[in-house]
């Protein structure tokens, strides 16, 4: 057995009630594995970890880094790419752009560099899963997933129009298989849709999808209660309606209501807390209050944030009328992709500026969430890369949070309207260390459903990062000192030492051939591919993880 | 999960039908179902060679040669890489990843390609995947294009004929080009020469700008009312889609990019290429995700660059900026150049003069990877045939694990 012993560390472990203890962690093949039982026995490497904080790696589990939306993404920006720096080729590393949207072996260097283990893509077209999988298996050291679009799918309308939950979770269990996907995504369900056939975005949850005949409560409701009857790992990962407008607090609200207690995920909140009305823009503000308070009072419920930092990036969604809105509102270059019986796709540059009073208002709605949710566990870190920031600020957001001071500062650079009207300047609350550690590992993983990420506990992936303590906090989660993935020391001091591959983590599930010729049936109406290529064969997908439903044994392959 | 063997993809041109049924016979002939007579043709064997590999001219293996390629690669200075839209994807991964190694130079693309690239990089596009056109269409336009000659499966497969479950009238097809074999509702002789004219005209109806009529006339060549009845059945389109062919120039692009993206504040409308044969499409994705461009990289500093005319293979042909070519894939282009050139793929060794042939099998007929299709779909091929040679991919993965092996051992 090829082992690791990580010696007298500060381990900072909240899913084994560890905060700051100083202990030993052991890695054998892997895995976390519990002290030997001889005193003398000595590790093939030890790490003296004495005055450093040691943590399971980080996981991030709403992001955008591969496929052929954040691709387009990358060939829409070359400006970007060109002003940048570039990373450098060096004997263990590829080289690549460093734009908002960095290359894809940049992607995994970048997130091994800020001490991350795990990254989930939350929006891919179950047609590109193909494409998406090509990117994973040039994406180095992180294990990835990728969630697959289904709000505007035709034949999960179809299904859910018939009054058919078997036929829906046949057809859902059937898409997750085929495509190699981790779990479920709705953008906008039904509204993506209506839109791409000319009709304008739907407003309300009981609009009705025009040729389907259903809304987008049905669609939300139904697909999260098939998320949970098929037990899947992670709930029903749900970006609603309205993203983006004044005044869709309130619909974010009813959408949660009429989930109706199944599990949900709601995806970059922040995004989707705004008071106001669409009309009158000096009304534009924050809702943050009630919808904190209805996800504080309902566990089924969680939420990561889509903080957004002052900069250029590059935004990019399934959600193609909110493309098409940025677009009229930049008037900058725009992407629009649809994709048959499956989603729409908008892709727009955009700077965030403090001087500009609704994303001073975004920054500030983003940091309210994080200081109002009572209970850190069920919000997890996220920027929504790269559409409210890059993943490469979670160190900044990190020092906001633990530090009100550093809040203040931003703050007072803030205009007037914001400054005085926000919350943050009463929200004395600062992050502990470990509520750091649950908000950017140990939730996220739970969250997802990953049983051996996030946490130190014996069996879990030996995915260890240490920092060294720093009071300048962005500092100190920029420049962790070491990362360990699977027992190897992939970054020391800075420097990437071991590039493994990491791996593609996906479901798996047997399907009826009945159920599949009925769903081929279907599909050939409207397609442009035959349906024999629709589905991502094993071996197109790099080495991976299947990850259990509830009743499914595990797997490695 | 499953895996539906039986449809085979045909690469003869932008379509990329993969509705193709291949029957083998005895003889090792291939039947393929559903192709056009092109597609016919690029099924249809064209004389295997015979020759494993080659130095020098004389015949070697494929594991000599791969040394030698090898060894002349880690000594070049200035190595150019070209030929990646004959493979695969996957062929295409360690294809980027050598030049990335060696500090060459890796291109894929001609002049017109890089105008459509440069016009998508300014202004973006609004498009769809091709079902999209067959399910929702009711008005395609082909600008400047006759997809009846150049992609006979198109209309039939996509573009014209209706069946698409949100179609609720029928499909009107507009020509714009002076010499058009393809059957149209309305053809409008549009001359090369006015496409451009043409195209500012139908943003200007579309604004509702003030226009000279006997202007408008002189420079599209068409009459104003055929102009106006043009933009105004794309206007009333409930959803249109206008294709484009691979020799517009820059400007036109980036105006019909316009066009379609200004008709979006009325109805729905996308613009969408008529692709190429082979995989282009693949190879401008591979090169965007991994080195950030689309095509014409240089990655000789150590970090990727791109600018076009300065660091396309061409270019650096042109400018005798280059000591080692390698030729990926099938290709016929010549490249007139007197320095060491390596050829790795199918069809490699016919090629005279090489230091290095290295002959390949051949994707889709022979080997398994995957293609992408104009509009970004990926579509996998499966081998029907065995064949006597081994994969571009498997050539290139192991030229790459040499060249690493070369270098770490020169250090
Ligand atoms: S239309 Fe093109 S892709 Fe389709 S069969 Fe003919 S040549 Fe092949
Ligand atoms: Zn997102």
């Amino acid at each position: 057995m090829r082992t690791l012993h990580i010696r007298g560390g500060f381990v900072v472990d909240p899913a084994n009630g560890l905060d700051g203890v100083v202990a030993d962690v052991w890695i054998g093949d892997g895995s976390i594995i519990a002290p030997p039982g001889d005193p003398g026995f000595k590790a093939d490497r030890t790490i003296d970890a004495r005055g450093y904080v040691v943590m399971p790696a980080g996981v991030d589990m709403h992001c955008h880094i591969a496929g052929s939306k954040v691709n387009a993404a990358r060939g829409l920006r070359p400006e970007q790419a060109r002003e940048s720096k570039g990373w450098s080729r060096s004997e263990l590393t590829r080289s690549g752009t460093t734009s908002t949207v960095p290359t894809s072996f940049v992607t995994g260097y970048q997130y091994a560099g800020l001490g991350y283990g795990t990254a989930v893509d939350a929006a891919i077209a179950p047609l590109g899963a193909r494409h998406a999988h090509h990117e994973f298996q040039d994406t180095p050291i992180i294990d990835k997933g990728f969630l697959a679009l289904m709000g505007n799918n035709h034949q999960v309308m179809d299904a859910i129009r018939e009054q058919n939950p078997g036929r829906l979770r046949e057809y859902m269990s059937w898409l997750l298989n085929a495509t190699g996907a981790l779990g479920v995504k709705v953008v906008n369900p039904g509204g993506v849709e209506t839109w791409k056939q000319g009709h304008g975005n739907l407003a309300t949850l009981d609009q009705q999808v025009p040729g389907f005949d259903v809304t987008p409560r049905q669609i939300m409701t139904e697909l999260a209660q098939a998320v949970d009857q098929l037990g899947l790992p992670h709930p029903m990962h749900l970006h609603g309606l309205n993203l983006g407008v004044p005044g869709n607090a309130a619909i974010c609200e009813e959408s949660m209501r009429a989930i109706d207690g199944h599990r949900t995920h709601m995806a970059h909140i922040q995004f989707h807390s705004y008071g106001g009305t669409p009309t009158d823009l000096d009304s534009f503000g924050s809702s943050v209050g009630p919808l904190v308070d209805y996800v504080n009072a309902h566990p089924n419920l969680t939420v990561d944030v889509g903080q957004i930092l002052f900069g250029e990036t590059t935004s990019m969604t399934a959600d193609g009328p909110v493309g098409q809105f940025l677009q009229r509102v930049t008037k900058r270059k725009w992407v629009s992709n649809d994709i048959e019986m499956e989603t729409g796709c908008g892709i727009v540059p955009i700077e965030y500026r403090d001087k500009n009073v609704v994303h001073a208002w975004q920054w500030a709605i983003g940091l309210e969430w994080y200081l109002r949710m009572d209970d850190p566990w069920r919000i997890a870190m996220s920027t929504d890369h790269p559409n409210g920031g890059s993943f490469l600020a979670y160190p900044q957001v990190i020092a906001l949070l633990m530090d009100r001071g550093l809040r203040r500062d931003v703050l007072a650079s803030l205009p007037e309207a914001v400054r005085t009207k926000t919350a943050l300047v009463d929200l004395p609350r600062e992050y502990s260390l470990a509520e750091i550690a649950i908000i950017t590992r140990a939730a996220p993983a739970r969250i997802l459903g990953l049983k051996h990420k996030g946490h130190l506990g014996i069996g879990a992936d030996g995915d260890v990062t240490l920092y060294a303590p720093d009071d300048d906090k962005t500092r100190m989660f920029s420049l962790p000192r070491y990362l360990i993935i699977r027992g190897d020391v992939v970054l020391d001091g800075g420097e990437l030492r071991a590039i493994p591959a990491g791996r593609t983590m996906h479901l798996a599930f047997e399907t009826d051939p009945d159920v599949v010729r009925s769903i081929e049936e279907q599909y050939h109406r409207s397609a442009s591919i035959h349906f024999s290529h629709f589905g991502v064969d094993p071996e197109e997908i790099g080495p991976g993880i299947t990850v259990p439903c509830d009743g499914q044994k595990e797997v490695q392959s | 999960m499953p895996i539906t063997a039986g449809r085979s993809v045909c690469l003869g041109c932008g379509c990329l039908c993969d509705d193709i049924e291949v029957i083998v016979d005895e003889d090792g002939i291939l039947d393929p179902r559903h192709a056009c007579d092109p597609g016919r043709i690029w099924f249809s064997h064209e004389g295997q060679p015979t020759l494993e590999a080659t130095i020098d001219g004389s015949t070697s293996t494929a594991d000599a040669a791969l040394d030698r390629a090898a060894e002349i690669l880690v000594s070049a200075q200035a190595p150019l890489i070209t030929g990646l839209c004959g493979l695969t994807i996957e062929a295409q991964r360690f294809a980027v990843a050598l030049a990335d190694t060696l500090g060459g130079v890796i291109d894929s693309s001609k002049s017109w390609d890089l105008a459509r690239q440069q016009a998508f990089a300014r202004v973006g596009i609004v498009t769809a995947s091709l079902g999209e056109v067959k399910a929702r269409a009711d008005v395609v336009v082909f600008f400047g294009v006759d997809p009846m000659v150049t992609h006979p499966r198109h209309m039939e497969r996509y573009s014209a004929v209706p069946e698409g479950r949100f179609l609720t009238r029928a499909r009107t097809v507009i020509v714009a080009r002076s010499n058009s074999k393809t059957p149209a509702d309305v053809t409008h002789r549009v001359d090369p020469c006015s496409q451009l004219a043409v195209l500012a005209t139908l943003r200007a109806i579309l604004r509702n700008a003030w226009l000279d009529r006997a202007r408008v006339e002189t420079a599209t060549g068409l009459s104003f009312e055929a102009i106006q009845g043009w933009a105004s059945t794309m206007m009333t389109a409930s959803y249109g889609a206008c294709f484009f062919g691979s020799d517009l120039p820059a400007a036109s692009i980036e105006s019909l990019l316009l066009l379609v993206r200004e008709l979006n504040e009325r109805t729905r409308f996308v613009a969408i290429g008529l692709g190429q044969a082979g995989n282009l499409a693949g190879a401008e994705s591979v090169l965007t995700w991994q080195a950030g461009y689309p095509s014409a990289i240089d990655f000789s500093s150590g970090v990727p660059h791109s600018l076009v005319g300065d660091t396309s293979v061409d270019a650096r042909l042109a400018r005798s900026e280059g000591d080692v070519l390698l030729i990926l894939g099938q290709s016929d282009q010549h490249f007139g150049t007197n320095i060491p050139t390596l050829a790795i793929g199918f069809q490699a060794t016919r090629r005279l003069g090489l230091a290095v042939g290295i002959e390949g099998a051949r994707p889709g007929i022979e080997a398994r990877g995957s293609v992408a299709r104009v509009d970004g779909v990926m579509l996998p091929l499966r081998a029907i045939q065995e064949s006597s040679y081994r994969t571009e991919e498997s050539l290139l993965r192991d030229l790459l694990g040499r060249v690493v092996e070369l270098q770490a051992r020169r250090r």
